[in-house]
């Protein structure tokens, strides 16, 4: 018994000696960032942005923003923490908003080091570029007072299981980064008369904003990355047949498609890659504005579906190859298949992707054409 | 600790030996003499200030010798005893019955010869009657103290069992054991213990079936007892104990009789104390606290299901304020954001830390189940609802708990009302405490901690020199058919490994499925 109790005690000693727990800390204490800003002003200073929210009854505002100008996301963390009046946190981040004119300068990525090295962040906290200033979504007030970051999180989920908008996590920002045959995707917002998702925004892997893809380019990218989630929808897809109207598209259909395969072979010969892109899609077709006899002409319909997407994919990745960058992540496949011939060729693979030869195909399946004729 | 037995010693040297009172009285002689009126006044002198003892002088018809008969008003049946015992003796002449032989209208007649059995036979209701020349005493079997009807168990209600619950009259209890157990290898060994209650203990076992160190441990340990009285099942069970610092019972104390049949055929034994309506079970095991009667009762997917729950409620029970205590002040992280804000929300007006926040609403629980417990049922129930509503509503209100915090201390109640051990239910309430401290101390980590040294003593604890922990701690997986799950009847054919039962099986041969085999 003896024994058994000096052993216990020195387990206590030793417990009280544990780090990581000792920071006791009761959540009413704490300023809890849920969405953290980063832009640059006019005369290219820093400017960091913090919301939390505000749990107090007397408050109309469910969570206040506050701005400091700073160097690092630390120091911004000492500014914020002479403002508010808890212990600012960052474990609870929701999303990372990144001005685009830090995008256009390379490098901005290191920024982000305290984040990863820092064990209490959290890295599900997902990155979206901003088109425009940051202070006008910072302060973006809607009417039903929603929570801003609440808000954007949800809307890149749920834009990203309909195919609008890549998905990417600090976690999966920091893959993308140090990953050489990928160059990083990230969500892109945009405050005009309301806060809407744009697409997605490319960096190169140095992190410099190269292009922006629209939502329907989006979901191309998507079913290349094989990321694609669920049904993808195509809408205002015009037909090769003349049957213009004026005021109505009468030569669009719209269709979804799900269960997509994509298959992406590669090779190397003539000293430069080869990748060859096949896409099996089956299709349900959900709207069609012209007569049209399905039943005599569905091969010549099929064929046109095939055409028009073959040519959206090579046009989309005609602007990949053109800003030598690989949001597809084709020197994955370069690697795997062609190590010694991509290894020569890693640091710059973007432009090695801009000289390689790229073919698509896409197969089409109609599985159904409604329940009218 | 060997500061207090020190203390102890040197207090013992100012108090006088309590046997010395005793010595100033002259002590009982061991045996009767012949002479009525000599035992007559040996018992004037020795049941002084007892109005309630009544001698009754005689003579009997049968054999035309003097006699008296003593009992206890209130303790024997005044009835029985004119009926049966006065009026045979004094009116039924008998001239051909010339022997020592006396003839009562009674079953139940001893002889005994000396004093200190005339005494016991006095306090347990007995008539004692002196007849002259002769060396020996009648005992005549004419109890008739206060006795409560048989009904319900107050404490383990239930559903299918049998509705009768034990009573105060260990005899009465025993038969009740006796009609589940209509077997010959039902062994009863009695024993009195206490100087003054003189408390008859009853040790029921199946002779082929219980192990007998078991019964040996038992029966040394209740031998060995040397008390003023056993006020009831409770103080036995405290005396006889295998640790009595650990917080968890190390026997089943139970009203139900057919739960005492089971565990006895199972291989555990079982004490009957007489006046007190619960009996002692062992050796326990830990496991042995979450199940129910009722679970034998109904279908076994049901009793399967409500047996998980009890074990879900057992962690809930112990572990749900000190992961609240923890989560809110160490780990904020692992909350949902959307149940955070909501958390935050309630939590904003709180002005104490998580720790006294939770300390004060388990404490007031505490209070309100206690206070509810010993008022009359009536006025109990209406300590519910001030308690309930008025204050877990206005504390919330008034900003000194927060919303979360009284749900998570209902949860916790409920959760150790559904242990159907009550002793178990209440060792859980317990442990709850010192986990809340290290919770907000260490967080996680305190509470893995605590979790260590919960199951380091339960794997340590054993009752009756039989491990506590079996089944889970010496793993015996083919007993685990009747921990969690309670497989069908037809496959627990096995009893337990923790009661040491030397015939193993108890049942063979059942058909697996309807008639087929």
């Amino acid at each position: 018994m003896k024994r058994l109790s000096h052993i216990f005690l020195v387990y206590l000693f030793l417990i009280t000696m544990l780090s990581g727990c000792a920071e006791q800390l009761p959540l009413e204490d704490m300023t809890m960032q849920l969405m953290l800003g980063i832009d640059l002003s006019k005369d290219n200073n820093l400017i960091f942005y913090e919301t939390n929210p505000v749990f107090s009854k007397t408050s109309k505002k469910s969570s206040e923003t506050i701005e400091v100008k700073a160097t690092s996301i630390r120091d911004a963390r000492n500014k914020f923490d002479t403002k508010v009046k808890g212990f600012v946190n960052g474990s609870k981040i929701q999303v990372i908003l990144i001005g685009k004119k830090v995008l256009e300068h390379p490098d901005w990525f290191s920024l982000f080091d305290t984040i990863y090295r820092n064990p209490k962040f959290s890295l599900n906290s997902r990155v979206i570029a901003v088109d425009g200033p940051l202070s006008s979504i910072m302060y973006y007030q809607s009417e039903d007072n929603v929570l801003l970051p609440l808000h954007l999180k949800t809307l890149i989920d749920t834009n990203n299981r309909r195919n609008s908008t890549v998905q990417t996590t600090l976690h999966e920002l920091h893959r993308q980064i140090y990953e050489k045959g990928i160059t990083p995707s990230i969500s892109e917002i945009k405050d005009g008369t309301q806060l809407r998702l744009t697409g997605t925004s490319l960096l190169n892997h140095k992190g410099k904003h190269v292009h922006s893809f629209n939502i329907s380019e989006t979901a191309l990218l998507l079913i290349l990355q094989k990321e694609e989630r669920g049904e993808v929808s195509f809408t205002h897809f015009s037909l090769p047949i003349n049957n213009k109207n004026e005021l109505f598209h009468q030569d669009d259909i719209s269709f979804s498609a799900s269960n997509i395969k994509t298959k992406i072979k590669s090779a190397y010969h003539q000293n430069k890659f080869h990748f060859d892109i096949k896409i099996n899609m089956p299709i349900y077709l959900g709207e069609r504005m012209f007569p049209y006899n399905m039943s005599k002409n569905e091969k010549n319909f099929k064929k046109m579906v095939e055409e028009k997407l073959t040519k959206q994919f090579e046009d989309l990745i005609k602007i990949i190859q053109a800003k030598k960058i690989d949001p597809i992540g084709l020197g994955l496949y370069a690697r795997a298949h062609h190590y010694a011939e991509y290894k020569k060729v890693e640091d710059e693979w973007g432009k090695a992707l801009a000289t390689s030869t790229i073919n698509v195909s896409v197969k089409v399946d109609l599985i159904s054409t409604g329940n009218v004729k | 600790m060997n500061f207090f037995r020190k203390y102890n010693r040197t207090k013992n040297l100012h108090r006088p030996p309590i046997s010395s009172q005793n010595q100033q009285k002259t002590p009982l002689p061991t045996f009767i003499s012949k002479s009525v009126s000599e035992n007559i006044s040996m018992v004037h002198t020795h049941f002084t200030l007892a109005p309630d003892l009544i001698v009754k002088k005689m003579v009997i018809q049968q054999t035309g010798s003097h006699a008296a008969l003593v009992y206890m008003s209130g303790l024997a049946n005044q009835m029985v005893i004119n009926d049966y015992v006065l009026t045979s003796l004094l009116f039924k002449e008998e001239t051909k019955n010339k022997s020592e032989d006396l003839k009562v209208l009674l079953g139940h007649q001893q002889e005994a010869t000396t004093w200190f059995e005339i005494e016991n036979a006095i306090f347990q209701g007995n008539s004692v009657l002196f007849v002259e020349n002769h060396t020996n005493v009648f005992i005549f079997n004419t109890p008739g103290y206060p006795q409560r009807q048989v009904g319900d168990s107050q404490l383990e209600p239930s559903l299918r069992g049998s509705h009768e619950g034990f009573v105060e009259t260990g005899s009465q209890n025993i038969a009740m054991i006796r009609r589940h157990l209509p077997n010959l290898d039902l062994k009863i060994k009695e024993a009195t213990v206490g100087k003054r209650g003189k408390t008859k203990i009853s040790i029921l076992y199946l002779a082929d079936v219980a192990n007998p160190e078991v019964l040996q441990v038992l029966e040394k340990r209740i031998q060995e007892l040397d008390v003023d009285m056993i006020l009831n099942t409770g103080v036995l069970g405290e005396l006889i104990e295998d640790n009595p610092y650990s917080p968890l019972p190390q026997f089943i104390i139970t009203e139900r009789p057919d739960f005492a049949a089971l565990q006895i055929s199972l291989g555990r034994i079982v004490t009957v104390v007489d006046d007190s309506p619960s009996v002692l079970i062992g050796p326990a095991s830990f496991t042995s606290f979450f199940q129910n009667i009722d679970d034998y009762g109904s279908r076994w997917m049901v009793a399967s299901f409500i047996r998980l729950l009890r074990y879900v409620a057992f962690f809930i029970a112990v572990f749900l304020p000190s992961i609240y205590i923890a989560v809110i002040s160490l780990h904020i992280e692992v909350i949902p954001l959307k149940l955070l804000l909501s958390i935050g929300e309630s939590r904003d007006r709180v002005p104490f830390p998580p720790l006294l926040e939770a300390f004060f609403m388990e404490i007031t629980l505490e209070v309100l189940r206690e206070s509810g417990l010993r008022l009359p049922a009536p006025i109990g129930q209406s300590i519910g609802i001030v308690g309930g509503i008025v204050i877990g509503q206005a504390a919330v209100e008034a900003g000194i708990v927060s919303n979360i915090m009284v749900i998570i201390v209902a949860l916790t109640a409920i959760a150790s009302f559904i242990i159907p051990n009550y002793d178990m239910g209440s060792a859980l309430r317990i442990i709850r405490f010192p986990m809340m401290v290290v919770a907000s101390i260490f967080g996680f980590v305190g509470i893995t901690i605590g979790f260590m040294i919960f199951i380091g003593h339960f794997i340590a604890l054993e009752s009756l020199g039989t491990p506590y922990g079996s089944p889970l701690a010496p793993i015996r997986f083919s007993e685990w058919k009747d921990v969690f799950i309670r497989f069908p009847q037809r496959t627990l054919v096995n009893r337990p490994f923790s009661t040491r039962a030397t015939q193993l099986r108890r049942a063979k041969n059942n058909p697996s499925k309807g008639d087929k085999h």
